[in-house]
This record gives structure tokens, C-alpha cells and sequence, in this order.
């Protein structure tokens, strides 16, 4: 069920079907993500690759024949465009081609005729199109994905090929149900239907097809999710210091050495990360403490090298020494810089405010708080303007609505214009009227609802930071009890004649985009339900930056409804 | 057998045994169980008690009863809920491995596309060949019986027929004259002519180069067939040489066959792009397939002793750790004599990167010199060579450096003595406590048998642990080493003397195995052949001592 396991196997396959001796990988921009997050360079080194080279930046002509070359591509235009131009004039010996994804057999026979030297000796489709940043969760890594509402151009047939892919990969062969007021989530889901129908011979065993679910919805839903300050370890560090391809670059901060410019913050390469990477901020700052005591112990150890023995014991642990102090010094600058800025720009007080605004009711107060913090210099303008728009999405409908007021307040502050009109645009993108769902649990309420809340008043609230609970979790909630609406959640093509009651897998795809707050949420609901297993992925990993830059794009062209400014 | 899993991944330890699937305490038999049960979780849910029991009973019923053929696993356990607090069935990092994807290849549509490309350029390309090897076999000096000879070979395309050159497309005219080429007969100007040198043509065409064997000797056979006269024989020789070579048409074999060809003004044949293709990719082709760089040589060998240390590096461990705690299993000097080969491969595999590591900057001056000519090494062969070395050097840290250390002799006596004390003290603790646990639990069982005023039931209690008794085993192992002989024994090398008794012979045949095993590294057949001699051994003497008190 692993997607992280999933695509090592594909690559250790690809490594071990062509034949031993030194290789070289030849990858374009996206499979070269691909691979980079599941393993580190020198686990692949240790398999004879021993070079890498983008397709589409070829370094020279230098011809070594005596390579093998393993290619991994997906399977695009252009790349099979390029491969052709490699395959006419081979600078290396043999070529083992792979595939990400479905090749057409046209493709097939126009590399067949560039291969005049017949260096070719395998080629083969894999069905690796994804990032699988962990077991349950897969981004695309594409951060312009609707233009105008509309699928970017190319973006449909992307995200359908990676979302087959991983269908195809885990031999998931499910029903499919899309968010019903999304126009995107139903094409994509015909399209991806499509091809699982056209693709049928993939399929080894059909038969298990009850018990999975792919559902897909959409972004424009939950707006609010990508907007909150976030306060897990992999959620943090992607909101303040951005994560990009399992690397964060540190280069800005101050006094760091070299070495740390830019670190791997990858779950599948460094075991420490994979532990604490849901924990919250309080939690990590324990571990990290923990690792120091255990780290200067061991190196008190170190330093007292007296006799033979000491010098020995030291020459053999020395490798796992220095791994550890790599592992020290790079969590120690993270947090620490985190931690610098969660204190300079007050994004404590900020988060309390968020959480209040989200998750409570009170109007005045809320708005009280709010402005007391746009005007606040200490807070960064970006931070003040998402203030503002979490405001405006959760009172859309309250009659004392002061949105406006809060909007000068923002241009006393001479926030640039550009932002303050991504607030009219958010609402358009993700206003009441774009959403199917109750989103803040104000709409009609039916009893459940009414008891859920009385509860929640009664347990009070353990972390005021971390009230927040993602939409998707409801939702999946509703899945596994077998309560999803039809009427919001159609069935792709026919619904099955009994509907399975609890879908055993399900595959969650969110256009527009997932957030780290999501994939720890559903990383804990899968603790939670033994008995079923929820994969997420999304077109990018958002943190606010990225999906406002999103929201931008989507809403390009379109003219404004809701809020004019 | 009642076994509970109790976890399948995380610590990878499987509980096996009469296990109370609430509190996961290891209770011995299932007599002690069950009293165990009605001792402790009396209180518990009727209902799953009464499960539980039933599979008790069903447990009992098979272990008692071999031939029972009644066997519900869907029952027991399973069904009961316990609590592990810390490890998470369904957290996705526990999440097992999913089968391999599916693939799809299209190896064998490719390869069908590309052959009936490729038939007719194959074929296209051996008729240049043969045109061109009689266009150089006795190919005349004078300028106007060359021409006839070059005629004579192929069809040359009628002027009238061809207005523009096909391959620029531009008119023919005073200043543009039209060229034909030499090997299809083709029309093209003097821009779009190639220029086929002599050297390069007997390169082609040579023996050498047609049947890819790179040694002198096949040079005495005459490719050209029945013309074999001195021209031609030396045309091969040249050829031969150069594509030795394997240089254009530069070095000190230029001045001589410039003497050859003093009479002739034109050194190549004019020939049109379109043949030269053909020819350089077949070249290229062949070059690539005889073409072996040092460092393909050094890496090869590099990997031999990277595999060597992976095949010994196990079997080490096993050795190291066995000993480490002090069993009996195998003799400190093969291990000793193991490390050394690791240690030595090590060596090897070290140096043998430092190597490929510096190939290129001084060494490729002196010993390749011929592959530098046709394949300069640039920055990315450098790169290559670097990235071999350090991959290598960190395989060298990871498991040369932390090669566990093995115990002295004497600390192994020490620590084999204590051992088998520990051992002894163990067993005989555990028969006391088990003894103890049943006396105890059938006193429970008795109570409450006549509680309910049963009658009580005979429950026939056996050990479970059946030491199987050591001669026995001794057997068995012996049986075993004599069976499975992998490495067949090469009994020609036996030294037995006849006049041995058939007990010193049986020795001698297994001091042959012990030393056959151990030059192919099987240490624990060693162990247990040693065993074996040892036992014969002593029973030797005693026979010995017998015969002559």
C-alpha cells in the first residue's frame, strides 16, 4: 500500500533488469523529483549509477560508450521528441528506456526508427508518475493547475495520468465519486475512468473492485485550511521556510555554514525527521533537546580518546557519529530559525486569533482582535492580509460584516494592492457561494451537528493553536461510515448496485492543490480506523503563499462578484 | 499451537506459544493457560471468554488429538481486541510493502519496427562494402584507367538525368560541375561531396574490421579472396594496422603507405554524404562493440571484490556474533582466517579505486594509450571515476570499518565456560518453575472441578519440549553433511592408506572434507565436520585403550 515503497520497487527494478556494469540515469525535470524524494544519490550509487543527466539539458556531447544509460521519463512530446535526438546520435552504449506512464504505440515506432544504431535494449512502461512524499500522500508537484476556473492547458491530462498511475501501481481498481459542484473533479474523474476502462489489461485480478474508493474534490471547498499558521514540524517548516522537492533552502539565514545552504527534509531519507515530523512545535522542541543530550553525550565519549582501545572503538563508530552530528546540526538550525520567527512576527498571538476566528463564533470579539493585530507593526503584511481574509470568508453572511473597514485599515498600513485585491479574489474562488459544504458548521443544523458542538463546548479545547480540523477529515468520516451524500458526491458513470458500506482503501484527490495540515490529519486518521487505509495527494503541497499565488491564477480573467474593491 | 501475533512489522517478533491473549503473558501448556484464564480474567466479558474457550478447547483438542481434522483459524485470537498502546497497526510507515506495480513492455514491438528498419540499411551497407573493396582491389595509378576501373564498379548516373544536386539543390553549371559518387553512382556538386580516404576505405573493408577479432594472425587470411596478390595482401596488412590503430589517417604509418600511393594524385574517393553515413555508423558500430576502456577493466574488477566481501561479509556476522556470545559452534581460527580474506578484499577494493580514481591524469600517457586516441577522457569521465571511488570508499566505511571484532581465545574460553554454565543453571531452573506452574494450575483446575462437581477429567499432560536426544541429533547432522556434499568432493585427492583401519580411515576421509570445506569458505560444515572428527577421535582412543590396556 506504500506509494514511498511503490516507487523504490520501480526503481530498483529498472536498476536490476539492466544488466550489471556502470549506468548513467537519464530523467527530465519531473522524474528526477520523482526518484529524488523516495531515495538519496548515494543509495542509488551504491546500485552502479553513478551520473545523472536531464534530458532536456544535455551537458556535452562527451561520448561514453562504455555506459549503459537508464532512461526514466515520462512520456510527453517533448521528451520522446528528445529521446529520438539522443537515440540518433548515442553518446552512450545501450539504452534501457522506462517509462512513467502509458506510451502511445505511434511513440514506440518513431524512437524504434530514430534507433539506427540499435542501442536500445529494453523499453518498458512503469507506472511511477507521482512524488510520493509519503506512504499515504503524493503530490504532482504542479503549481498552476486551473486558469480561469478552467484546467490549465495540459493540467487535465496530467493530473489524470498521474492519478491512473497511481491507481495502476497499487492495483487499486475503485469507484470513483467527485465533488458534485465542481466542474473540474467531474472531468477529471471521467477522464481518469476512461483510461482505467482503456487500461483494463493492467489489471491482474478484477474483482476487488468493492472495497475502493477515489474520491475527488476540489480545492474551492475548504479555502481555509492553506491560510492557517500551521504548527506541526513538516507543516512549519513548509510554511515558513518552504520545502521544494524534499529540500529546503536555508541559504537566507543568518551566519550558516555552507554545507547547510540547503538541507534534505526528507521523511524517506533521514529517520529523525520521519519520527517527529507530525509532532507539534512544543513536541519537537523536547526531541531536538533529547537528540542534543544524546549527541554531546556520545561526543563527550569521543573527545576522552586515550588508549588503543578508545582510538578503536572511535575509528568504527566514527561514520555513525558523523551521520548523527549532521542530523543534530541541521534540526538544531532549523528549529532554531523557526523558532526566530515564530517570535519576531508574533505568530503565536496571530495563530490564537486564527483558531478563535475558525473554530469560534463571537463576531465583535473576533473583530476586535483582528484589527488590533493588522495594525500591529510586529506582524508581517502578508500575515495581516490573510487575517483579513479569513474574516472575510467565515462572515461572509454576518450582517455586521465590517470587511471594508478592516480593508483601510490595511491600506493605512500601505499593504501593496495587489494583495488587498487577492482578498476579493479568494472570495470568488472560495466564497459561501463557491462551496458545497457547511464549512465552519453554521449552516442548517441537523442534530448531529448541534450534539458534536455541544461536546466540543463541554471538552473545552486542549491547544488553542491546533483546534482546527481539515473538511477532508470530515468528509472521509462520512466515507467510512458509508454516509457521504450521493447528492454531493455523485458516482462516476453507474453507481454500484449496493453500494459498499466502508470502502477498505480510498484515494483522495484534491484539485488545487493539499496541505501538510491534511496529510498529518490523515496520517492520524488512518491510526485511528484500523481497517481502512486513505492515500492523499494533491496537485502541489500548498503552504499560504503558494496557494494564494494559486488562487491568482485560478481566478485570471474572471470578474469579480462577490466583493469589489 | 495457540499462537497469538502479537505485531507482524514492527519488531518484527511473533509470539509463539500458550499466550494470554489479555495481559500476553507466556504460560507454557495449555492446562496452565486455561486455569491461568479463569484465575485471572474471571471478571472479564462472558462472551469473550466463552470464544476463547472454545478455541481453547478446539487448541487442546488438536494438540492432544493429531489426527483431528476440525480447524476454524478464523477464530481465537484474532477476534479478541488487546491493548498495544504503542504500536500502530495502521500508521502508513507501518503499512506492508505492496506488490511489485504492474509493467509493460514494449521491447518486442520496438525491436520489430526497428529490424525491418534496419534489414534494408544492413543490406544497403554490405553492397557499399563490396563495391568498396573492389574499388581498392587493384585500383590503377594512372588517373584515366582509374576512372575506367571506378566506372567498372558501379553505374554512374547519367548526366542528362540529374539538373539539380539532390543534396543542395542548386543548378549545375560551369563553376558547379557535377561529381558522381564512387560507391552508388549518385550526382551531387563539389560542396556536397565527402571524401573517403584510403586509409579510412581499408579500415573498412579489412578482415579485421569485418570479422571484430583484433589479432595479427587472421591477417595471413586474405579477405580479398582469389585476386590475393601482393597489392592486395598489403592493402589488408595497412589495413590491418591501422585499424590497430584506430586513427584517421594520422601517425608514422602515413609515411609509408604515402610512398605506396606517391603515383596516384588523389589520395580518397569522392563519395556523397549519403554513403558516408552508412559507412561511419557501421564503423562507429563496430568500434563501440570491440572497444573496452581501461577503466571498464579496472571497474570490473573493483566489482569482483565488492561481491567477494558481500558474499563473505554475512557468513563473518554470523561467525562474529555466534562467537561473541560464546557458542561452541564454530573454531576461532577460521573466523580469524575469514577476516583476514575480508579485510584483504578490502585492501584490494581500496586501491583498486584509488586507481580508477587518478586514471586518466598520469597513467593514460603510458598503457592506453590506444583508447585515449579514439576516446578522450573529459570532465565526465572524470566525474564518473570520482563518484566510483566514492561510493566505493563509503562501502569500505560501512562495512570494513565496522567489521565486528572477534574475542581472544582465552576471552572465549572465559566466555564459552560461562555459558555453558548459565545454560545448565537455566534448565534447570525452568524444569523447577514448570513443574511448579503445572502442580499449580492443576490444583486450580482440580478446585474448580469439584466446584461444579464434575467428574474430574484426566488431561493427559505432556511436555511440550521434547529435547531430541543429543546422539540423535549428532546422527542427523552427519546424515546430513554426508548428503548434501554441494562442493562435490573431489575424492581422487583423499591420501588414505589402505593399511588404516576402517576407523583412522574414516578420520582421514574427514580431515579431506574439513579441508575442502574451508578452501570454499563453508565454515559451519566445518564446525560440524569437526565435531564429527572430534567424536571419532575419542571414540578411537577408547577402542585403543581397550585393545591395548
Amino acid at each position: 500500500m506504500s506509494l514511498v515503497q511503490a516507487v523504490k520497487d520501480y526503481v530498483s527494478k529498472m536498476i536490476t533488469e539492466s544488466e550489471p556494469g556502470y549506468k548513467i540515469m537519464l530523467m527530465d525535470k519531473e522524474t528526477t523529483s520523482f526518484v529524488s524524494v523516495v531515495l538519496g544519490m548515494s543509495e542509488v550509487m551504491r546500485q552502479e549509477v553513478y551520473m545523472f543527466e536531464r534530458i532536456d539539458q544535455t551537458s556535452s556531447g562527451e561520448n561514453m560508450s562504455y555506459l549503459k544509460c537508464l532512461v526514466f521519463i515520462r512520456p510527453t512530446r517533448e521528451n520522446i521528441e528528445l529521446l529520438t535526438r539522443e537515440l540518433q546520435k548515442p553518446r552512450y552504449g545501450a539504452y534501457y528506456i522506462y517509462f512513467s506512464n502509458v506510451i502511445s504505440k505511434s511513440d514506440v515506432k518513431l524512437l524504434a526508427e530514430a534507433d539506427e544504431h540499435e542501442v536500445v535494449r529494453d523499453i518498458q512502461e512503469l507506472y511511477a508518475d507521482y512524488q510520493a512524499l509519503a506512504p499515504h500522500l503524493f503530490t504532482l508537484n504542479m503549481p498552476v493547475h486551473s486558469q480561469g476556473l478552467k484546467w490549465a492547458n495540459g493540467a487535465l491530462q496530467r493530473t489524470c495520468q498521474s492519478v491512473a498511475g497511481v491507481l495502476f501501481s497499487l492495483q487499486f481498481l475503485p469507484y470513483i465519486r467527485y465533488q458534485n459542484n465542481s466542474e473540474m473533479a467531474r472531468s477529471l474523474a471521467e477522464n481518469i475512468r476512461q483510461t482505467i476502462l482503456k487500461e483494463g489489461s493492467l489489471y491482474s485480478n478484477i474483482g476487488a473492485e468493492g472495497s475502493m474508493l477515489l474520491l475527488i474534490v476540489d480545492r474551492r471547498d475548504d479555502p481555509v485550511t492553506p491560510l492557517l499558521q500551521q504548527w506541526t514540524y513538516e507543516a512549519m517548516v513548509h510554511e515558513l521556510l518552504g520545502v521544494n522537492n524534499g529540500r529546503v533552502s536555508l541559504a537566507h539565514v543568518s551566519g550558516v555554514t555552507d554545507d547547510l545552504k540547503e538541507v534534505v527534509m526528507s521523511p524517506t531519507q533521514d529517520e529523525f525527521y520521519s519520527q517527529c515530523m507530525y509532532l507539534n512545535y512544543g513536541e519537537i522542541g523536547q526531541t531536538i533537546k533529547d537528540l542534543m543530550e544524546d549527541y554531546q553525550r556520545k561526543l563527550s565519549k569521543q573527545q576522552k580518546v586515550e588508549s588503543i582501545n578508545d582510538m578503536k572503538h572511535f575509528v568504527e563508530s566514527y561514520p555513525q557519529f558523523k551521520k548523527m552530528s549532521g542530523t543534530v546540526t541541521k534540526h538544531v538550525t532549523v528549529v532554531g530559525e523557526l523558532s526566530r520567527l515564530v517570535g519576531t512576527h508574533n505568530l503565536l498571538g496571530i495563530s490564537e486569533c486564527q483558531q478563535e476566528l475558525v473554530c469560534g463564533s463571537d463576531h465583535s470579539e473576533n473583530l476586535q482582535r483582528i484589527y488590533q493585530l493588522v495594525t500591529d507593526p510586529k506582524v508581517r503584511e502578508m500575515d495581516a492580509v490573510i487575517l483579513v481574509m479569513l474574516y472575510a470568508l467565515r462572515h461572509e453572511g454576518h450582517p455586521n460584516n465590517d470587511v471594508r473597514g478592516l480593508v483601510n485599515s490595511l491600506r493605512k498600513r500601505s499593504v501593496a494592492d495587489h494583495h488587498i485585491k487577492l482578498l476579493s479574489s479568494l472570495l470568488d474562488y472560495g466564497g459561501a457561494r463557491a462551496r458545497q459544504s457547511d464549512l465552519f458548521g453554521t449552516g442548517v443544523q441537523d442534530v448531529a451537528s448541534i450534539r458534536k458542538r455541544l461536546f466540543k463546548g463541554l471538552k473545552g479545547v486542549d491547544n488553542v493553536y491546533t483546534q482546527h480540523k481539515p473538511l477532508l477529515i470530515e468528509t472521509l468520516m462520512e466515507v467510512v461510515k458509508g454516509r457521504l451524500r450521493e447528492g454531493a458526491f455523485p458516482y462516476c458513470g453507474n453507481p454500484p448496485a449496493s453500494p459498499p458500506v466502508r470502502p477498505q482503501n480510498i484515494v483522495v484527490f484534491v484539485v488545487g492543490g493539499l496541505t501538510y495540515e491534511e496529510s498529518a490529519a490523515v496520517h492520524q486518521f488512518n491510526i485511528n480506523n484500523p481497517g481502512v487505509r486513505v492515500i492523499v495527494g494533491g496537485s502541489s503541497i500548498h503552504n499560504s503563499t503558494s496557494f494564494l499565488c494559486s488562487v491568482d491564477l485560478a481566478m485570471e480573467g474572471i470578474p469579480r462578484k462577490t466583493l469589489r474593491i | 499451537m495457540s499462537n497469538v501475533d502479537k505485531n507482524s512489522s514492527a519488531e518484527g517478533e511473533v509470539l509463539e506459544g500458550f499466550i494470554c491473549p489479555f495481559c500476553l503473558l507466556d504460560l507454557t501448556s495449555i492446562t496452565q493457560l486455561q486455569a491461568h484464564f479463569e484465575e485471572q480474567h474471571a471478571s472479564e466479558d462472558k462472551a469473550v471468554l466463552q470464544s476463547l474457550k472454545g478455541f481453547l478447547n478446539k487448541a487442546k483438542k488438536k494438540l492432544l488429538n493429531e489426527d483431528e481434522t476440525d480447524f476454524s483459524p478464523g477464530r481465537g485470537p484474532s477476534t479478541v481486541s488487546y491493548e498495544t498502546s504503542d504500536y500502530e497497526p495502521n500508521n502508513p510507515w507501518n503499512w506492508d510493502p505492496p506488490p511489485l506495480g504492474p509493467s509493460r513492455s514494449h521491447t518486442s514491438t520496438f525491436k520489430k519496427i526497428r529490424s525491418a528498419r534496419l534489414d534494408c540499411f544492413v543490406a544497403e551497407t554490405n553492397k557499399l562494402l563490396i563495391r568498396l573493396n573492389k574499388l581498392l582491389t587493384d585500383l590503377p595509378n594512372d588517373p584515366v584507367k582509374r576512372k575506367v576501373h571506378e566506372k567498372s564498379i558501379v553505374m554512374w548516373a547519367d548526366d542528362k538525368d540529374v539538373p539539380l544536386c539532390p543534396f543542395c539543390a542548386r543548378s549545375f553549371n560551369i563553376a558547379r560541375r557535377r561529381h558522381h559518387c564512387r560507391l552508388c553512382g549518385g550526382i551531387m556538386c563539389d560542396e556536397c561531396s565527402e571524401f573517403l580516404t584510403f586509409d579510412y576505405a581499408k579500415k573498412l573493408v579489412s578482415p579485421v574490421h569485418q570479422s571484430h577479432i583484433k589479432q595479427m594472425s587472421t591477417l595471413s587470411i586474405a579477405g580479398t579472396g582469389s585476386t590475393g596478390v601482393t597489392s592486395s595482401g598489403m592493402t589488408s596488412l595497412l589495413g590491418g594496422l591501422s585499424s590497430l590503430r584506430r586513427s584517421g589517417s594520422q601517425g608514422s604509418l602515413n609515411s609509408l603507405r604515402s610512398v605506396m600511393d606517391s603515383m596516384t594524385n588523389e589520395q580518397h574517393f569522392r563519395i556523397c554524404s549519403h554513403c558516408m553515413k552508412r559507412l561511419q555508423a557501421r564503423d562507429n558500430q563496430i568500434e563501440q562493440r570491440t572497444f573496452k576502456p581501461t577503466l571498464s577493466d579496472y571497474y570490473d574488477k573493483l566489482m569482483e571484490y565488492r561481491r567477494r566481501i558481500e558474499r563473505l561479509l554475512p557468513q563473518y556476522n554470523n561467525m562474529a556474533e555466534s562467537l561473541g556470545c560464546g557458542e561452541p559452534t564454530y573454531s576461532l581460527r577460521d573466523a580469524e582466517e575469514l577476516r583476514v580474506k575480508i579485510l584483504k578484499s578490502g585492501d584490494s577494493l581500496n586501491s583498486m579505486a584509488q586507481r580508477i580514481k587518478i586514471l586518466g591524469n598520469d597513467q593514460d600517457a603510458t598503457d592506453s594509450a590506444a583508447s585515449s586516441n579514439a576516446l578522450s577522457s573529459g570532465p565526465r569521465q572524470e566525474l564518473l571515476q570520482r563518484r566510483i571511488h566514492s561510493t566505493s570508499t563509503a562501502f569500505l566505511k560501512e562495512h570494513i570499518l565496522s567489521l565486528p571484532k572477534l574475542p581472544s581465545s582465552q576471552e572465549l574460553k572465559d566466555m564459552q565456560e560461562r555459558r555453558k554454565l548459565e545454560t545448565e543453571a537455566r534448565l534447570a531452573a525452568e524444569k523447577e518453575a514448570a513443574r511448579q506452574a503445572e502442580e499449580h494450575a492443576a490444583e486450580i483446575l482440580r478446585k474448580r472441578d469439584q466446584k461444579s462437581r464434575e467428574t474430574p477429567r484426566n488431561t493427559p499432560v505432556r511436555s511440550v519440549h521434547t529435547p531430541l536426544s543429543f546422539s540423535s541429533l549428532k546422527k542427523k547432522q552427519t546424515e546430513e553433511v554426508l548428503v548434501d556434499t554441494g562442493w562435490g568432493v573431489d575424492s581422487s585427492t583423499f591420501d588414505v592408506s589402505e593399511t588404516d583401519d576402517p576407523m583412522v580411515q574414516q578420520m582421514n576421509i574427514i580431515r579431506n572434507f574439513i579441508r575442502q570445506a574451508r578452501d570454499a569458505s563453508r565454515y559451519d560444515e566445518v564446525a560440524t565436520l569437526e565435531a564429527n572428527l572430534r567424536e571419532l577421535q575419542e571414540e578411537y582412543k577408547k577402542q585403543q585403550r581397550l585393545m591395548n590396556p
